[in-house]
């Protein structure tokens, strides 16, 4: 699954280890999530989400 | 100030911690009691080896938190939601070794291997599956 979760932590000046630290998950979790290693539950979808302020779909993209 | 989730997680792996060196100080016990002391030194020094590593970890992933590696956090008890995915896609290859490693060794039995050494050779395939299969799965997801 493709996300937008790089390009919005840089837009926000965030590290991977600070966006980690707020969302409460480790910068490995991040970075694997920004490479598409790994696909978030659906709880931290929801957290990805409000903490940049915007909607799961704007974030996340199915790969069909 | 620990949280109410912190605390609980807290008292579950000094529990666990607890129990295990229990259970490890009896098996030593019953062990010795059978008359096999080196046995139950040998028990006891690889036990306490182990746990000590887990109090290493823990301290580890307490101190450093999300900045620890996988490993620590999974053994120290502070894992996220991927390090869990990560310990139970290990544990579940080792679930699987263990469908092919039993009717390997009892047919390396019928042909004649020491079922003692067999015995004691299959922890340590559970234990190397385990380690590869952790640090695998960590690098691929």
């Amino acid at each position: 699954m493709r996300n937008e979760i790089r390009r919005l932590r840089e837009e926000a000046g965030l590290s991977q280890g600070a966006l980690g630290t707020e969302l409460g998950v480790s910068r490995q979790t991040v970075n694997s999530l920004e490479t598409g290693k790994y696909d978030p539950s659906l709880p931290l979808a929801f957290a990805i989400a409000r903490y940049f302020g915007t909607t799961i779909e704007e974030i996340f993209h199915a790969d069909l | 100030m620990p949280t109410s989730d912190a605390r609980t997680r807290r008292l579950v792996w000094w529990g666990t911690m607890l129990g295990g060196l229990a259970v490890l100080l009896v098996l030593a016990a019953v062990t010795a009691a059978g008359g096999e002391r080196d046995t139950a030194a040998g028990m006891l020094t690889g036990g306490l080896l182990v746990l000590g590593l887990a109090v290493l970890a823990r301290v580890r992933s307490v101190r450093r938190g999300l900045q620890a590696a996988t490993a620590s956090r999974v053994v120290g008890g502070e894992p996220d939601e991927r390090d869990r995915l990560v310990h139970q896609r290990a544990a579940a290859a080792v679930g699987m070794s263990a469908f092919v490693a039993a009717p390997v060794a009892m047919v390396a039995n019928l042909f004649g291997a020491d079922a003692e050494v067999l015995l004691g050779a299959l922890p340590w395939v559970f234990i190397v599956v385990g380690v590869v299969s952790f640090v695998v799965i960590d690098r691929r997801s």
